[in-house]
């Protein structure tokens, strides 16, 4: 009983500083990505793959032949042999198989020699009769319902243990109704001789799916109306998994998706809560909390190596296009459901990660392309090389779900002291909307105390009793305050489990502990509203300013991480309404900041983690002047701000996540 | 130049069908209705009564020009033109600067030129300070990239000097040569000119124009522009600009008023409506004596999306078109022309969306070859949609950004072809030919799917009932595509060879086995008409020759489908392959 009261007291510590680490906004703004990148890049060797002037690689689709050779395939429509990319010191050579296709966005081996590749309007088998390396036969598999709209984009295909196809297709973007034509929105199914199966619907922008070595089908899915935040999802026949468009289509005969249009209203309830009472509708087995752990989720790639790559045998290494990373993705199945938790893994990857694939020798092809969405990563387009450097990094190795809170492996053993304590460990939960509003805030925002910490005697794991669980919720478990034997932090101390159910069995603490517990948490839930006006953000004309003295700019966000324009010109001291118009199909802010300083607000927005989204990713940092709050599609602000007195040139970005880089300007004062 | 009209929709003046425009036409040039002749291998073309054409034939000693009676400065010209084998058209503007006109297309089909011609520019003392030149060229609707300039006359013509203006003179001892519906309009240097121009602006939404009658604006003041940015917002808004527009000379305005996607335009003068012009419904005009008039502009703007946009523009009798609005002067961000390129001695086939007849096909290979003969080939109808020469394709509406368009521009002068599915199997020979997207339209009805995302009114069609059934396609080493299909079950080989001496395609359809049926036809063309002629069918206004080998089995038809003609074939029992050609 009295450890039992140590650590509710250790809670309620920790609830009165909430969630901040312990560190003040200026160390936090010290400790900059890039220093945790070089920390990720001692484990894993990122190899960038010249790429000659002319060739314009925005990889789609990378399959490892046989031979260390690669074959990429390119949005813009091209298939490319690369030859030599293992070598110590790369300088491939490309040459090209096929070209002429219609943005190819997946690539897979097929029967007989020949690849089955994924354009806009078709699946093909493409293959080299003639042994010249160059694609004779393009034989169409099965020809894919298109309206013609950019964002009908076709990912896959992937073959099955079966030898079936599986394709995913993206529903429009723009006026009229996104799903214009059958089956956009949907996961297909097509044999190799043409015949089509719908499998799933509800899909809206599925740029990643797989299936694994079991035959499990996964999808990720990005952000967007009725999705409001990345996810991976585990697709079963006649599954429906959030965006409604899709559904025009249900009743067709080869359809075995029950939910019909009128089924779906705009919720504006947690997605999970509206699921646990509707058939038919399927969660994610893992959220990838939109802005802190990616944008835009892409690939997903099952590590199969069984240890070669690193520690993580059996998980999956999932892509991210606008920040440029790679992550992880750990799954275990519940009472038949599955779920499971997503973590940081290697940022400062060259492009807009798309693509994944496995090589020889363990080793990760990385395949990026940024064009019209932007990334952090500064190219056009690239490809990476991955390798384990045998280095074992110290993070989280894993975390499953226990009955009365989490199992957290660490790939090193940890101090013993601090891995038993409690305190070095906080549990936050929280929840996205279902509606149709383009993505969701994080809501239902909920400390989770942990009572009691359990280590193995190999201190490589512990089991953390955590009162105030809620299933259907995403679970951040952050482990700031452990430290390894030999001292070092976590590079990464935090990752999200989406516990979709608690698992049945024995606790740790008796559950009278936990429910005395949990009586606390209802006080420290929490949703953040709209944000309030502040000093930096006057959304109301400030009093006794003359209409007339008043100078009033317009900037548009622009699709592809741009300010319509790169330069304003204001007088000192001028008084200004700024609005800010998102004609884009992304969330934008604007944010000005003191001379020279864009890029450290920008980089500082990054590491807000949960915050962010509440505070429209605008740090605290005397550089700020001014900002908008996040403007969704279509969506203004007007602000009043007062230009400083100094002429100069300040900068103006965009700070969510992962668009300051690109999305830019300069405030000329003169 | 603005970037908003093209062409001067003015009323332009058009030479009578007789050579009454010319002065004294020489024995060489004549009228006529129409032509004969082997074009590929003489030089001639026996002329045919009738009205309409004017035909020169040249032979020793008489090959004399045609000059217009009325001399010029600037001035913009089009026409049609023909010629056999070996003939070239020349052009003379003010009987000085010579422009010949290219050639895209096969003999004796009929070539279009658009030419705006700039005369020399001099300053007071008479000292040239801009030579002559052409503003614009277009062939067959294509503008001609390359600049020309005239630094000075051609040898041995234009006796006066430069400062004078000249005739306009064709050229008759280049060879025999036709010319139809020639038109001109000669341009001044005048100018409109707006003063007085007042701004209100009502930052509402409002759904109609002059709901706003009775409100106060919330912005109002002079300008010295015609701008949207002076609402200074985005939202919705309304706004009136008023002003005098003083008009140089009598004569008819042609109006050009663009709004962005969701707003609107409307514009009084002298407090009245300009009539409407054509079916565009931005265009309109008013005749307006010379000196001031009062306008309004009146710029709606319902809700938010996208940008405003106020793009004017006029352009005045014999004037050049002139932008009346900073927008119509400064245009928004144009997608980059990025021409698809591919490996020399090559023949590359894309897949792409397509533009054609105002829809955008989406399952469609576009096949470009080294000698510069290029078709776009439809996968659900297996034939041809579309054929041009020159220069290829424009990506940038697919490379650019995100892609907005998603759609490939040909950058030759195209042919559209009157393309449904190729082969069909009929109850009779003069059975309707199916037509799929006919069929969907009205299945569809209000539920026809539009993509928002294109320009004009692009349909989407998807899964269409056809017989046929795409099989994709091979290629040969050199990249030459051969298109596989089905009809009912039965496989097909479809294979277009560019050729570049008989400047067009021969087409040899293979199938698997020979044909068990006698009810398989093949729709050859689909024109407004077709004619016999000299061995060859004509297709439209001689617009393009289709070749029916005399050895094959079997003899086209004429069929009357509507309002066009179809020329089919009925493939007897037995055949395994058919030939063909489309000249152009």
């Amino acid at each position: 009983m009295k450890s039992t009261r140590i650590a509710i007291f250790t809670f309620m510590i920790g609830a009165l500083v909430a969630t901040a680490p312990a560190q003040t906004p200026e160390e936090r703004f010290a400790a900059t990505p890039d220093a945790v990148i070089a920390r990720e890049n001692e484990a894993y060797e990122r190899v960038s793959m010249p790429v000659p002037t002319g060739i314009e690689l925005e990889v789609g689709g990378i399959v490892a032949v046989p031979g260390k050779r690669l074959l990429v395939a390119t949005r813009h429509g091209d298939v490319w042999w690369v030859d030599g990319a293992y070598e110590t010191d790369p300088h491939p050579k490309y040459k090209l198989f096929a070209s002429g296709l219609h943005e190819v966005l997946g690539l897979a081996e097929g029967p007989d020699g020949g690849y089955y590749l994924a354009q806009r309007q078709e699946i093909t088998y493409v293959k080299d009769i003639d042994g010249d390396d160059r694609a004779d036969v393009f034989r169409t598999i099965y020809r894919i319902p298109v309206s013609g709209n950019y964002h009908e984009y076709a990912f896959g295909p992937k073959v099955g243990p079966d030898g079936n196809l599986r394709v995913t297709l993206n529903i429009a973007f723009g006026g009229g109704h996104p799903s214009r034509v059958p089956w956009r929105g949907w996961m297909l199914e097509v044999t190799p001789d043409g015949k089509m199966t719908p499998i799933a619907a509800g899909l809206r922008s599925p740029a990643g799916f797989t299936v694994t070595s079991k035959g499990l089908w996964l999808a990720a899915e990005n952000q967007g109306r009725w999705v409001g935040s990345g996810r991976v999802t585990q697709i079963d026949p006649g599954d429906f998994i959030g965006e409604p468009a899709s559904l025009q289509w249900a009743d067709r005969p080869e359809s075995t998706v029950a939910l019909r249009p009128s089924d779906i209203t705009n919720f504006e309830e947690n997605f999970s809560t509206v699921a646990a009472r509707m058939q038919g509708v399927k969660t994610p087995a893992v959220w990838f909390p939109h802005t802190i752990l990616g944008i835009s989720t892409s690939d997903i790639l099952e590590d199969t190596t069984g240890g070669k790559f690193g520690p993580y045998a059996g998980q999956f290494i999932v892509g991210d296009q606008g920040q440029s990373k790679i992550m992880r993705m750990s799954l275990e199945q519940v009472d038949g459901v599955w779920q499971g938790a997503a973590y940081f893994m290697q940022g400062g990857y060259d492009s807009g990660i798309v693509r994944l694939a496995w090589g020889e020798d363990a080793t990760v092809w990385v395949g990026s392309t940024n064009r019209g969405w932007g990334s952090v990563g500064p190219k056009s387009f690239a490809l990476e090389r991955v390798r384990y450097t045998g280095k074992l990094p110290f993070e989280l190795q894993e975390i499953t779900a226990t009955p009365d809170g989490f199992l957290v492996k660490f790939t090193q053993p940890v101090d013993a002291a601090l891995g038993v304590d409690p305190a070095s460990y906080t549990i936050t939960s929280f929840n996205y909307l279902w509606h149709e509003e383009y993505g969701s805030p994080i809501v239902d925002r909920q400390t989770c105390p942990v009572v009691k910490v359990e280590l193995a005697p190999d201190r490589c794991s512990a089991r953390l009793a955590v009162a105030c669980l809620r299933e259907g919720y995403i679970h951040e478990v952050k482990a700031a305050g452990v430290r390894s034997s030999d001292g070092l932090t976590l590079i990464h101390d935090n990752a999200f489990y989406t516990l979709n159910r608690i698992p049945a069995g024995e606790t740790i603490v008796p559950r009278a502990t936990l429910q005395a517990a949990a009586e606390l948490c209802a006080a420290a839930s929490s949703t953040p509203a709209n944000p309030p006006s502040s000093p930096t953000r006057q959304v109301d004309l400030p009093e006794g300013w003359p209409d007339e003295e008043v100078t009033s700019l317009t900037l548009h966000a622009v699709s592809g991480l741009q300010f319509d324009r790169k330069e304003l010109i204001v007088r000192p001291g001028a008084r200004v309404r700024l609005e800010l118009v998102n004609d884009d199909d992304m969330l934008h802010n604007i944010v000005i900041t003191q001379p020279g300083k864009g890029q450290t607000v920008g980089a500082a927005a990054l590491t807000l983690g949960l915050e962010g989204e509440a505070r429209s990713y605008v740090p605290d940092s005397p550089d700020v002047i001014a900002h908008t709050r996040v403007l969704g599609p279509h969506e203004r602000e007007v602000i009043y701000f007062t230009v400083p007195a100094q002429p100069g040139d300040y900068d103006y970005i965009c700070t969510f996540p992962g668009h300051y880089v690109i999305m830019k300007g300069i405030l000329k004062v003169r | 130049m603005p970037w908003l009209t093209g062409r001067a929709e003015q009323p332009v003046q058009s030479a009578s069908a007789d050579l009454s425009a010319f002065a004294a036409p020489p024995a060489n040039w004549q009228v006529a209705g129409g032509a004969t002749g082997d074009l590929w291998h003489s030089n001639t073309l026996q002329p045919s009564a009738g009205m309409g054409w004017w035909v020169n034939q040249p032979s020793e000693g008489h090959a004399g020009d045609l000059v217009t009676q009325w001399t010029h400065r600037d001035l913009v010209v089009e026409f049609f033109y023909l010629t056999p084998a070996g003939s070239s058209v020349v052009v003379y503007f003010q009987n000085r600067y010579a422009l010949p006109l290219p050639h895209d297309r096969a003999p004796g089909l009929w070539e279009q030129v658009r030419a705006e011609f700039v005369a020399p520019k001099f300053d007071q003392q008479g000292v040239k300070i801009a030579p002559a030149k052409l503003a614009r060229l277009e062939i067959n609707g294509v503008p001609v990239d390359k600049i020309t300039t005239w630094d000075e006359p051609a040898a041995n013509r234009g006796a006066k000097a430069e400062t004078e203006p000249g005739p306009l003179v064709i050229a008759g001892d280049h060879g025999a040569l036709a010319v139809r519906d020639f038109t001109y309009q000669q341009l001044t240097d005048a100018q409109v000119t707006l003063s007085d121009l007042h701004y209100a602006v009502y930052p509402e939404v409002f759904d109609a124009f002059d709901a706003y009658r009775h409100n106060k604006p919330a912005r109002a003041g002079a300008t010295d522009e015609i701008n949207e940015a002076l609402a200074d917002t985005t939202e919705a808004f309304a706004m009136v600009i008023t002003g005098q527009l003083e008009a140089p000379l009598s004569g008819l305005y042609v109006f050009e008023q663009k709004a962005d996607p969701i707003s609107q335009l409307r514009l009084a003068i002298d407090a009245r409506e300009p009539t409407p012009l054509g079916a565009e419904g931005n265009r309109f005009q008013v005749r307006l004596a010379a000196g001031h008039h009062p306008f309004r502009l009146d710029y709606l703007r319902p809700g938010t999306r996208g940008k405003p946009l106020i793009a004017w523009s006029v352009t005045g009798p014999d004037m050049h078109t002139q932008s009346l609005s900073f927008s119509a002067a400064h245009p928004p961000n144009p997608v980059p022309v990025m021409p698809i390129k591919w490996e020399p001695e090559r023949i590359h086939t894309h897949r792409c969306f397509f533009p054609y007849a105002g829809s955008k096909r989406l399952y469609v290979a576009a096949v470009g070859t080294p000698v510069g003969i290029h078709y776009a080939y439809d996968l659900e109808w297996q034939t041809l949609l579309t054929v041009w020469k020159g220069d290829y394709l424009d990506a940038g509406g697919i490379w650019h950004q995100r892609g907005g368009v998603q759609q490939v521009v040909p950058l030759g002068s195209v042919v559209e072809l009157g393309a449904k599915p190729t082969l069909a199997i009929l109850e009779s020979a003069k059975a309707a030919w199916p037509n799929p997207e006919q069929s969907a339209r009205e299945t569809a009805g209000d539920d026809f799917v539009t993509d928002d995302n294109g320009s004009g009114p692009p349909t989407a069609l998807i899964g269409l009932p056809s017989d046929l059934s795409s099989q994709g396609y091979t290629l040969e080493p050199n990249g030459q595509p051969t298109f596989q299909f089905t009809i009912q079950g039965l496989a097909v080989q479809d294979r277009w060879t560019a050729d570049e001496s008989t400047d067009g395609l021969t087409r040899t359809l293979i199938f698997a086995a020979p044909l068990e049926r006698d009810d398989l036809y093949l729709l050859l063309a689909d024109e407004s008409r077709i004619t016999a002629q000299d061995g060859y069918y004509v297709l439209g206004n001689r617009r393009a020759y289709l070749e029916w080998p005399s050895d094959q089995a079997s003899t086209p038809v004429m069929i009357n489908a509507g309002a066009n003609q179809q020329l089919r074939v009925n493939l007897p029992r037995g055949t395994t392959t058919v030939t063909y050609r489309l000249i152009w």
